[in-house]
C-alpha cells in the first residue's frame, strides 16, 4: 500500500465511497438542485429564484431596483462596506437617486477598466451591463435624473472624467440637495466560500420574492405552456352558459358578450400584473371550465340501483354489438368520400379537406373497432364468452336500423348525435346518460366488493371508452367543418349505397372484402378467447385483415361501388363454424394462477386454420389471374401477406410448447 | 431462520493506506470513517453490541433493504453453454470434467441437439434480451465442424429474432487452426484459454492425453489466436496443491499477449491430491494477495496490469454488488450436455440434482426456482452469519456439493484484501471508477 499521509483522511465522520453507499447516503443540507449554478437558467424571473435579485446588490453597501423605462434606482444605502470617502446618506434616497455610471471591468473587454454611462437607459439594459461586470474594484456614481440640458451636461462631464480616470469630487450638492455622489467598493461575489448565496449581502426571502410561478409573473405574462401553472383563457361565467369570458378580465368592467377578437382588446380588458399578484385571492376558482367562488369537486351521480357485475356482464354483449355496427357504418361512410389515398398538396384545398374528412372518419372507425375489443375484454374479465354479433338497431333515442350509407349531411348529423358526450362529470351531477356512464357509476359503487382487480380493470376500460366517445363527437364535428359549404355530390362518390356489383372484377373484389371482414372477425374472436395468452400475432392479423379490407374497399369505391360488409352467419352465435363450442376460458378461479389458453383450445383442429384463409386466398388468386393490372398488383401483395400470416399462425399452432420458460 | 445476524456479520471495519473504512454488508456499501468513528465501531464490534455503535453508523446499518429479495419466479434463461464434445485431447489430473466425459462415456453433441438448443434459447430469452452462447467441453475444437456450423446457425437465429448475441468459448488452444482463429475473430467471441504457466508447469499439470507435453502445441494455437485476435482473449490458470508461486506465472502468462489473466483454484477434483485445502489453500491465499498487491501498485503507478481476479473484485465492490447466489447457474444460465439434457452449469453436467429438463422436453421452471430459493445465501449455514455472504453468494455449487464449504477462510481473506485495495485504489485513481481525479 502507498505511504499516503494520514492527514489526507477525510475530515467528515462518514463519507460514502462506493456506488451503493453513495446512493444510500443522505447528504446533510439542501440538495444540489438548490445551488445557484444548478438552477434552471431562466432569469425573467427564474423557477427556483430570481437571479436578478442578486444584481440588486452588485456593490455591497448599495441596493438598486432595475425599473422598466426608468433605470436603476437606488433604494438602500449602508456606507459600511464601501471603500473610500462616501458623502451619501440615507436621507438622500428620498429625492430619487439613479445609477449614473459605473467604472469597472466588463466581460466584453475584461482586461481593461472602463466607465459606462447608465443613466437614461432602461432598467433591463442596466441590469444586463451590471450582470456583465467582472470581479474587482468599482467606482459608481449615483445622482438625480436630469431635468434639463445643464443637468445632462453635468452627467456627461462626470462620465467623461470617470472614463479618463480624472478625479471628480466625492459629491456635489445644490444646497442640501444631492446632485451626485461617487462611491467606491468591490464588486460583490454573491456566494460565500462554501458556495452559498451570501446571507449577509442578500437577506433571506429576497431572491424568491419574484418567481416564475402561479399567481406571479408567469401567470399573467408567460406564453410558455410547459409550466406547471397554467390558467384557463376562456371560461364560463358563474351565471352564464357559454364559454366566452376572458378569465383574466378586469372584474370591475362589464362582462363582454363575446371574447375579444383581437389581442389589443384582449389585453385592454385584462387585470394588470400587480393587480393579479396582490389580488390573486379574489380570482375565481375554475373547475370544468366554469368559474365559481368555491372549488366544486366532481361528484359521482346518484344512482338508485347500481348494477351488479352480473347485470353489467348482461349489458356488455349489446354494447359490443353496437360498437361493431358503428365501426362498419363509419367505414362504409368513409369509402363514400371522394378523397385521395395520400394527402394532397395544401394548395389543393378542397381535395385536402376531403382527405382530412375521410381520414378523420376512418380513425373513428378504428377507434370503434378498439372499443369493440375492449368491451370483449370486459366480457373476458367477467368470464363471459366473446360477443361477435352486429347490432341491427342503433342509438339511444333514435333507435334506427343499422344501414350502410354514404356520408350525406343527414348521416353525418346522426353520427354526431350518436357520439354526443356521455360524460360523468357533466354540469348536472344528477344526470345520467349512456349505458357506459351507468356502468362506470355502478362500478364505483362496487368498489370494495368482489375482486378489486377486476373492478379496477373494468373501470379503466369503461372510462377510456367514454373519453374516446367525447373525442369522437368533436372529430365528427370537425368532419362537418371540413365538408361545410360544399354540395354532397361534390365530395361524395355516391349518394346512395351502391349495392352488389354485377361485373367482374368488382364482384370478386366485393366478395374479397366480405372474406376479409370474415377473417377479421375470426381473428378478433381468437384474440378475445386467448385473452392474456394472446401473443399479439392475432391482433396483427386483424390489423392486416382490416388494412387489406380498406385497400380493396378503396378500389371498389373509386369505381362507384362499396364493400358489402355481409355479416358472417356465425357472428350471431359468436362461435365460428368448426371451432370448439366451449373452449377453456383461461380465467383464474379467484385466487388460482391462470392456465394459459392455447390456440388449439380455441380453434380445435389445425385444418380450421386452412379454412380460415381459404376463401381469402381463393379470391386473391382469382383477381391475380384475371383482374386489371393495378388490382393484380394489389392481389399479389395481399396474397404474399396472407400467406405469411397463415404460416405464422400455423407455426404458432404447431409450436405451442407444452411447458417451458416463457 | 430467525434472528438478526451478529454485528460482525452486518458490518466490517477495515483500514487501508487511505484511512479507516466501513463495509456495511446490507447493500455492500463502503464508507470512509474518521478515526473516532472507527474506534467507536471497533468497540461495538468487540462487544458484539449494536447499541454501542456511533449513531451515524447505526443509521447506516438499518437503512435500505437488509437482504436481497427472494425470487418470485425463475428468471428467464438468456445464456446457454453447449458441451459440443464430452471428450478431451488432454489429460489434466485435476479436471472436473474428467477429460470432458464428466465421469461417463465420451460423447459428441449432434447437430440437431445444438440447433434445437439455440432455437430454444431464442424462445426462452425475453424479446430484445442480449443472449450468450458458450462452447464448452471437453475440448470444443474436437467437434470443429459442429462448432463452426453452430456458430453460424446461432448468429442467423439471433439476427432473425433481433437479439444481440455474444459467444464465449473455453479451449486448451492445442487444436486451433487458422480457420478456427478466423471464426473466433469474425464473430463476437470471448475466448478463454486454459493455460497453467510456463512450459515446465504447463507440461506437468496439463499433459496431452497420451502423456506428452502440451506447451508447444499451446504455443502454436495461441500464435494463431494472437494473429487474429478475438474480441476478448483471456487466460485462466488453474492452481492446484502442487502449483508454486503465482506471481511469476501471472507475469509469464500476461507477457504472452492475453487481454487479461486470472487464477482458478482447484477446490474439488476427481483426484483429491491436486485439490487445494488446508495449508495449501492458505498458501494459495497469500500468493493471490501477493499478486493483488503487485497489480495494485502497478495501477496506482498508472500502468496497466490485467489481473482479472482483482479487476473483477474492484468492479463488483465499486458497484456494491450484493448477490443472493454465487453465479447465474440455473438462473439465467444453463448448460446443455451432448444428449441435450440441461444442467445448472457446465461443471454440473451429469449431476441429477442439477438437471432441469432438456431442450426436447422443455425446462422445469419450478425445479429451477426451488434450486434458487433453496440455495439463496440467506438460507444457508454458515453463510448467513458471514459478513462476506453477499459478495461471495455462498460458494460454487459444484465445489460445495462435492467438498462442502472448505474455502470460506480463503474467500474472506481475499475479499478483505480486495476491500482495502478498493479503498486505496478509488482514492488514488478515482478516474478508474468513472469519477474525476
Amino acid at each position: 500500500m502507498s505511504d499516503r499521509p494520514k492527514s489526507e483522511i477525510p475530515l467528515r465522520p462518514i463519507l460514502a465511497r462506493n456506488m451503493t453507499a453513495r446512493a444510500d447516503y443522505l447528504v446533510p443540507g439542501n440538495p444540489m438542485l438548490t445551488r445557484p449554478e444548478s438552477g434552471v437558467g431562466n432569469a425573467h424571473p427564474g423557477l427556483e429564484f430570481d437571479v436578478r435579485a442578486l444584481d440588486r446588490h452588485f456593490l455591497p453597501g448599495l441596493v438598486f431596483d432595475f425599473q422598466y423605462g426608468a433605470g436603476a434606482k437606488l433604494v438602500a444605502c449602508d456606507p459600511t462596506p464601501l471603500t473610500g470617502q462616501c458623502d451619501l446618506v440615507e436621507a438622500d434616497l428620498a429625492q430619487g437617486l439613479f445609477l449614473w455610471a459605473v467604472r469597472g471591468r466588463f466581460g466584453d473587454d475584461p482586461d481593461k477598466a472602463k466607465a459606462v454611462r447608465l443613466v437614461g437607459v432602461d432598467g433591463y439594459m442596466v441590469l444586463r451591463r451590471i450582470m456583465d461586470l467582472e470581479p474587482g474594484p468599482l467606482v459608481v456614481v449615483v445622482g438625480t435624473l436630469p431635468q434639463n440640458q445643464a443637468q445632462s451636461a453635468k452627467i456627461d462631464e462626470v462620465v467623461a472624467a470617470l472614463q479618463t480616470e480624472r478625479s471628480i469630487a466625492p459629491s456635489e450638492r445644490t444646497g442640501s440637495r444631492l446632485v451626485y455622489a461617487r462611491v467606491e467598493g468591490m464588486r460583490a461575489a454573491y456566494l460565500t466560500e462554501d458556495g452559498v448565496i451570501d446571507p449577509d449581502l442578500i437577506p433571506p426571502g429576497e431572491i424568491t420574492r419574484n418567481l416564475c410561478s402561479p399567481w406571479q409573473w408567469d401567470f399573467a405574462d408567460c406564453y410558455c405552456y410547459y409550466w406547471a401553472s397554467s390558467k384557463p383563457d376562456i371560461v364560463i361565467g358563474i351565471s352564464g352558459d357559454a364559454q366566452v369570458l376572458n378569465f383574466q378580465r378586469d372584474r370591475n368592467a362589464r362582462e363582454p358578450a363575446r371574447p375579444a377578437a383581437d389581442s389589443q382588446n384582449w389585453r385592454a380588458s385584462n387585470m394588470s400584473e400587480p393587480d393579479i399578484i396582490t389580488g390573486w385571492e379574489e380570482l375565481p376558482i375554475v373547475t370544468a371550465e366554469r368559474e365559481g367562488a368555491v372549488p366544486r369537486l366532481p361528484r359521482w351521480p346518484l344512482i338508485e340501483q347500481p348494477m351488479s357485475l352480473d347485470e353489467i356482464a348482461d349489458q356488455l354483449p349489446q354494447l359490443a354489438a353496437l360498437e361493431h355496427a358503428l365501426c362498419v357504418e363509419y367505414l362504409f361512410a368513409k369509402y363514400s368520400i371522394r378523397a385521395p389515398r395520400e394527402a394532397p398538396m395544401s394548395i389543393r384545398r378542397f381535395e385536402l379537406r376531403r382527405y382530412q374528412a375521410a381520414r378523420e372518419v376512418f380513425s373513428i372507425a378504428v377507434d370503434e373497432m378498439r372499443h369493440f375489443r375492449w368491451v370483449n375484454e370486459a366480457l373476458w374479465l367477467l368470464r363471459r364468452p366473446p360477443s361477435m354479433a352486429r347490432a341491427q338497431v342503433i342509438g339511444r333515442d333514435l333507435r334506427r336500423s343499422f344501414q350502410l350509407r354514404p356520408l350525406v349531411p343527414s348521416t353525418l348529423e346522426e353520427f354526431i348525435g350518436i357520439e354526443a358526450p356521455s360524460s360523468v362529470f357533466n354540469d348536472n351531477p344528477q344526470q345520467l346518460d349512456g349505458m357506459y356512464t351507468r356502468i362506470l357509476v355502478s362500478l364505483h359503487h362496487l368498489e370494495g366488493q368482489g375482486d378489486v382487480n377486476i373492478v379496477r380493470r373494468l373501470q379503466q376500460l369503461v372510462k377510456v371508452i367514454i373519453d374516446e366517445g367525447e373525442n369522437h363527437w368533436e372529430r365528427f364535428r370537425r368532419v362537418k367543418q371540413h365538408l361545410a359549404g360544399n354540395k354532397p355530390n361534390s365530395y361524395l362518390r355516391f349518394l346512395a349505397a351502391p349495392g352488389k356489383a354485377e361485373l367482374e372484377p368488382w364482384r370478386t373484389l366485393q366478395a374479397l372484402c366480405d372474406a376479409y371482414y370474415d377473417l377479421l372477425l375470426h381473428a378478433l374472436y381468437i384474440t378475445f378467447r386467448l385473452g392474456r395468452s394472446s401473443r399479439g400475432s392475432w391482433l396483427s392479423i386483424s390489423h392486416s385483415a382490416m388494412f387489406a379490407l380498406d385497400d380493396a374497399a378503396y378500389h371498389l369505391s373509386e369505381v362507384g361501388y362499396g364493400p358489402l360488409f355481409s355479416p358472417p352467419q356465425w357472428a350471431d352465435r359468436s362461435v365460428p363454424h368448426g371451432f370448439p363450442e366451449q373452449p377453456a376460458t383461461g380465467l383464474p378461479a379467484s385466487s388460482a394462477v391462470a392456465q394459459p389458453v392455447r390456440l388449439k383450445d380455441v380453434v380445435g383442429r389445425e385444418d380450421a386454420i386452412d379454412a380460415l384463409f381459404a376463401q381469402v386466398l381463393t379470391l386473391i388468386e382469382r383477381l391475380a389471374e384475371s383482374a386489371p393490372r393495378q388490382l393484380r398488383r394489389m392481389a399479389m401483395e395481399h396474397g404474399a401477406r396472407m400467406q405469411k400470416m397463415k404460416a405464422l399462425i400455423t407455426g404458432e399452432y404447431r409450436g405451442d410448447p407444452p411447458r417451458s420458460s416463457q | 431462520m430467525t434472528g438478526t445476524p451478529p454485528l460482525s456479520a452486518q458490518l466490517v471495519r477495515f483500514s487501508s493506506a487511505s484511512g479507516h473504512h466501513l463495509f456495511v454488508v446490507a447493500g455492500s456499501r463502503i464508507f470512509d470513517v474518521d478515526e473516532q468513528t472507527a474506534a467507536g465501531v471497533d468497540h461495538a464490534l468487540r462487544l458484539d453490541d449494536e447499541s454501542q455503535l456511533p449513531a451515524a453508523v447505526d443509521s447506516l446499518l438499518w437503512r435500505g433493504s437488509d437482504k436481497p429479495q427472494q425470487l418470485p419466479h425463475a428468471p428467464p434463461i438468456t445464456a446457454l453453454s453447449l458441451n459440443l464434445m464430452q471428450a478431451c485431447n488432454m489429460g489434466c489430473g485435476y479436471c472436473y470434467a474428467e477429460q470432458g466425459s464428466f465421469g461417463g462415456a465420451k460423447r459428441a453433441m449432434s447437430a440437431d441437439v445444438a440447433r434445437s438448443s439455440i432455437d430454444r434459447l431464442m424462445e426462452w430469452a425475453p424479446l430484445r434480451a442480449p443472449v450468450v452462447i458458450a462452447f464448452m467441453g471437453g475440448e470444443p475444437f474436437l467437434a470443429r465442424a459442429l462448432l463452426h456450423e453452430t456458430t453460424r446457425y446461432a448468429w442467423a437465429a439471433a439476427q432473425r429474432s433481433g437479439r444481440s448475441l455474444a459467444f464465449a468459448l473455453t479451449t486448451n488452444a492445442t487444436m486451433i487452426e487458422d480457420d478456427d482463429a478466423v471464426l473466433l475473430a469474425q464473430y463476437p467471441f470471448s475466448v478463454t484459454v486454459s493455460i497453467d504457466g510456463p512450459p515446465a508447469i504447463q507440461d506437468r499439470q496439463r499433459p496431452m492425453i497420451n502423456g506428452k507435453p502440451s506447451s508447444a502445441r499451446l504455443r502454436d494455437g495461441l500464435a494463431r489466436l494472437l494473429a487474429r485476435r478475438p474480441r476478448e482473449l483471456t487466460a485462466r490458470m488453474s492452481a492446484t496443491a502442487e502449483t508454486g508461486p503465482l506471481l511469476p506465472i501471472l507475469d509469464y502468462v500476461l507477457s504472452l499477449g492475453f487481454d487479461s489473466a486470472g487464477f482458478a483454484p482447484i477446490i474439488a477434483a476427481p483426484h483429491p491430491a491436486t485439490e487445494l485445502s488446508g495449508s495449501a489453500l492458505a498458501r494459495y491465499t497469500n500468493e493471490m494477495i501477493g499478486c493483488g498487491r503487485h497489480a495494485l501498485s502497478e495501477w496506482i503507478a498508472g500502468r496497466s496490469y490485467r489481473f482479472s481476479n482483482l479487476e473483477a473484485a474492484m468492479s463488483e465492490l465499486h458497484r456494491g454488488s450484493a448477490r443472493a447466489h454465487p453465479c447465474g447457474a440455473g438462473a439465467g444460465y444453463l448448460s446443455i450436455d451432448a444428449a441435450g439434457e440441461a444442467f445448472a452449469c457446465h461443471r454440473l453436467v451429469g449431476s441429477d440434482a442439477f438437471r432441469y429438463g432438456s431442450v426436447k422436453s422443455g425446462i422445469d421452471d419450478g425445479k429451477r426456482l426451488a434450486h434458487l430459493r433453496d440455495r439463496a445465501v440467506d438460507t444457508q449455514e454458515p453463510c448467513r452469519s458471514c459478513w462476506a455472504r453477499y459478495l461471495c453468494g455462498g460458494g460454487c455449487y459444484h465445489e460445495v456439493s462435492l467438498r462442502g464449504r472448505t474455502a470460506c477462510d480463503h474467500v474472506r481473506a481475499w475479499l478483505a484484501f480486495c476491500l482495502e485495495a478498493y479503498a486505496e485504489l478509488s482514492e488514488a485513481r478515482p478516474e478508474l471508477f468513472g469519477s474525476k481525479a
